[in-house]
């Protein structure tokens, strides 16, 4: 017997051995365990096929242990099931396909649930969790104690062994010729060829550094695949395994279609007793990095090569299933539960989504945003609103605006799983709060804490989601019912002291009020939010100034989300304009942050259209730049993703045209996959990055890159009332800048006026003193 | 015969409530803009009485539009007087 302390790295189930665990030794020594653990799964349905299943099952070669009994399912109540107990998993999944297959009928229960889940819900571990785990000679696990918890704000640090490897160009685009491979703080440069030797050297560097983690730029995509089928050409041995009895996990590329997009996701490939983690196809890791991804996987309980490439939805069930699973309420293998009747009227009031607002279009000086903290989320737990406590009991809290109520008494699963995570991400973020921005601990913590966002900004998702184990779409409904009563309470509140309220959207609210431009000046307001709503709520921060936008298609209207503004601290928000958007090459985004960097120098509102004569100077030398053919080509980059096959277009879009041209040379595109081109002149109009051949910079569009720069300059221009005809005769006149006497408020819009002459700021600038329109 | 519809001053009430939530979303100052116009309505209640329209909103609207359209004749008649005392 043996006592073995150190940090949980990887556990999987095995054939021959149940489960593996490997442990990363307090002694620096990483240990491969293995620990005998039965699964169980359950079947309910009537009794004489329940019967038929029990003969079923005892003549089966597969041994099984079976008992009746009565389990909780969530929806309805106690039910009577026969418990299958199998010696583990792989075993138990392959009973249970036959067993499906042969009773169709039955429903199922805990039958398709992963390893981690059984094994965490049981054991209480998690990955990187603090463990102490005796073993006998054989290294068979006999117990094991977590000595921590995945609440723990501060968790020891890991003394992982990290290697990078990334090739020297992008394969997608060119063939690389050399890996950068770096451990222990040396770099290696690695040639491709020979293959033999560039197949033998990883191997080597691999094997004598042993690394923990492996961070591969396109590891998933194309390292990994390459080697191996590499490997397999030379017919020698090579597998990046730390457990050398198996061989890497493969899994094919995928396209689907989630949240009103398609999305791609690549190949992909795992290793066993060490993770690997692609920089470039996980989900996330361009979201908040390894520090997020590892905070996700430690409080999903999810492995971090799960975490790493899964979305964070996938972690949300994983946490409602293992509260589920602790619970002793049954996890359904498919989903049953219908959407219950409503009538016209009630789906009329039911189904919409959060508030949004139409805001005040202009320049708006000294704004307060003041922000629910993870709204729904805190909604959840706040009114314990999960699938199986709204609409079943009538003596419940009444929901505002629907006809059913919440159950009070019993927390609910779903409220349950999310107290710890939305106190946990709470509490960093109070740390945050409190920390310099220079601080060495900033940018982990903030990682961290962004790890956590998405798995509560998702989880109202899949409240809603008809697939979801856990989800009910009256659930979801009740959310945004809650959130919208909540913004408007906290705009009564805002109306009733004073406040002008600008806008609102789903979870925040932009006021302003004459004379009060200081913390303390919005503090009563934020206690007052809090006393009305029960809900946290937080100051964003005050702008200095904030412009809201008018919408592209029609001026006189404005849009929830297109808006720009300068914090007090100097920090830029900005929403909805070409600098956010993925698709906007980087020459024009450059082109617009330069003009809003220029105004961060502005002292205040007032003296914004001081910046301008410098801002056209500016744009007239990027346009002279991008004539001269000086705008290197891959800043002038497009990259849009294939929302359907190539077949399926009947007008083709600048990105399918791009991928019909990759098609010719053999690179086939997915839908949710990016296309990266430029625009070029005559037809097709476009020049697809990737091709082999690189583009003649003669060939590019320019007058269509200078028509994106007028259009993303406008957009952050106007509302110091320059117009998009005033801004190209500035630009493309040979007279320059002169101060135009249409270079003033625009009159407000018809649609406007109404409510706008109460309004002290229009007031202001009907008098003239402040930029607007 | 009994009675098939609500008296007209129960039927506006019952029109501003189903009406509430708009309103509760509107703006503070969009709010008294709100209530001016439904006073207008309010001016019209016996001629709505003895329309007998099976949508009241509709009469109710109508009112409204009414009231306007004598507020805007009125202002285009003071706008004229205006003119012609600046040009005489």
């Amino acid at each position: 017997m043996a006592e073995h302390t150190g940090w949980l790295l990887d556990v999987y189930p095995d054939e021959k051995d149940s489960v593996v665990l490997w442990l990363l030794g307090e002694d620096g020594v990483r240990y491969r365990f293995i620990h005998d653990f039965p699964i169980t799964f359950y079947a309910a349905g009537p009794f004489d096929r329940l019967r038929a299943l029990w003969n079923y099952l005892q003549s089966h070669p597969i041994p099984s242990l079976l008992t009746r009994m009565k389990r909780r399912d969530l929806f309805r109540g106690p039910v009577d099931v026969l418990a299958v107990q199998v010696n583990n998993m792989v075993a138990q999944r392959k009973l249970f396909y036959k067993v499906r297959r042969h009773f169709p009928d039955l429903i199922y229960y805990d039958a398709d649930l992963e390893l981690h889940l059984h094994y965490g819900a049981t054991y209480g571990v998690f990955p990187m969790a603090r463990c102490r785990i005796d073993v006998n000679q054989n290294g068979e696990v006999q117990s094991i104690s977590v000595l921590d918890s995945q609440w723990e704000l501060d968790p020891d640090p890991l003394p992982l062994r990290v290697m990078t490897i990334q090739p020297d160009v992008d394969p997608a685009h060119a063939s690389p010729s050399y890996l950068h491979i770096v451990f222990e703080g040396r770099t290696r440069r690695l040639k491709l060829k020979p293959q033999r030797l560039l197949l033998d050297s990883v191997a080597r560097i691999i094997n004598r550094f042993d690394p923990d983690l492996i961070l591969i730029n396109w590891g998933d995509t194309w390292l990994f695949p390459y080697l191996l089928d590499l490997a397999a050409d030379y017919e020698i041995p090579f597998n990046p395994n730390r457990d050398q009895e198996r061989d890497v996990l493969q899994r094919k590329e995928l396209s689907y279609f989630t949240y009103g997009q398609v999305l791609h996701r690549g190949r992909q490939v795992h290793l066993f007793g060490r993770w690997h983690i692609d920089r470039c196809n996980g989900m996330m890791y361009g979201d908040h990095g390894i520090e997020g991804i590892l905070e996700q996987a430690r409080v999903t309980a999810q492995p971090v090569q799960i975490s790493a490439r899964k979305s964070p939805g996938s972690g949300i069930s994983a946490m409602q299933m293992t509260t589920a699973l602790r619970q002793g309420i049954l996890v359904p293998y498919q989903k049953q539960q219908a959407e219950d009747f409503k009538t016209a009227g009630e789906l009329m009031r039911a189904d919409w989504g959060g508030m949004v607002y139409q805001p005040l279009v202009g320049l708006h000086r000294d704004v307060a945003e003041i922000d629910f903290i993870s709204m729904y989320p805190s909604i959840m737990v706040n009114f314990n609103v999960s699938p199986e406590t709204v609409g079943v009991h009538a003596d419940g809290q009444p929901i505002p605006d629907l006809e059913i109520s919440v159950e009070r008494k019993r927390m609910g699963l779903v409220s349950e799983t999310l107290r710890p995570l939305l106190a946990k991400r709470i509490a960093l973020k109070e740390r945050l709060n409190g920390l310099s921005r220079a601080d060495a601990r900033y940018a982990s913590l903030e990682a961290r804490i962004s790890g956590l966002k998405w798995l509560l900004v998702v989880c109202f998702g899949y409240l809603g989601y008809k697939n979801a184990r856990f989800g009910r779409i009256e659930a979801h409904t009740a959310v945004t019912a809650y959130g919208r009563e909540a913004l408007l309470q906290a705009k009564e509140a805002a109306e009733k002291m004073g406040f002008t309220v600008l806008h609102m959207y789903v979870d925040a609210l932009w006021v302003k009020k004459v004379g009060a431009s200081q913390v303390a000046d919005f503090q009563p307001l934020l206690d007052e939010v809090l006393k009305r709503t029960g809900l946290p709520i937080a100051l964003e921060g005050i702008y200095r100034w904030l412009a809201f936008l008018p919408s592209r298609v029609d001026k006189r209207v404005s849009v929830a989300n297109r808006y720009f503004g300068i914090f007090q601290d100097g920090r830029l928000k900005i929403r909805g304009i070409e600098a956010r958007r993925r698709d906007t090459p980087t020459f024009i985004r450059q082109a617009q942050m330069d003009i809003l960097h220029s105004f961060v120098q502005a002292a205040d509102g007032e003296r914004l259209a001081d910046c301008l004569p410098g801002v056209i100077v500016m744009l007239r030398k990027q346009l002279a730049e991008l004539r001269a053919g000086r705008v290197p080509l891959v800043d002038l980059l497009v990259k849009q993703s294939l929302s359907r096959e190539l077949e399926e277009y009947r007008t083709p879009s600048a990105s399918a045209r791009a991928a019909t041209q990759l098609k010719g040379v053999g690179k086939l595109m997915r839908p949710g996959q990016s296309v990266r081109f430029i625009y070029t002149r005559g037809r097709p109009g476009v020049y697809a990055w990737d091709l082999p051949d690189p583009l003649n910079p003669a060939a590019v569009n320019i007058s269509r890159y200078g028509q994106l720069l007028v259009r993303a300059a406008h957009a952050v221009l106007q509302p110091l009332g320059v117009g998009e005809d005033t801004l190209r005769d500035w630009l493309f006149s040979s007279a320059g800048y002169v101060q135009h006497a249409d270079v003033a408020p625009e009159e407000p819009s018809s649609v406007f006026s109404r409510s706008v002459e109460r309004l002290p700021l229009w007031k202001h600038i009907e008098e003239g003193d402040e930029p607007g329109y | 015969m009994g009675r098939t519809q609500l008296p007209v001053t129960p039927q506006f009430e019952k029109e501003l409530r189903r009406l509430s939530k708009f309103r509760r979303a509107l703006r503070h100052a969009d709010q008294q803009a709100f209530d001016d116009l439904f006073a207008m309505a309010r001016k019209h209640l016996s001629a709505v009485a003895h329309a007998a329209h099976p949508v009241p909103l509709v009469v109710f609207l109508v009112g409204i539009m009414l009231e306007q359209y004598k507020e805007v004749a009125r202002l285009r008649d003071e706008v004229e007087e205006l003119r012609r005392l600046l040009d005489g």
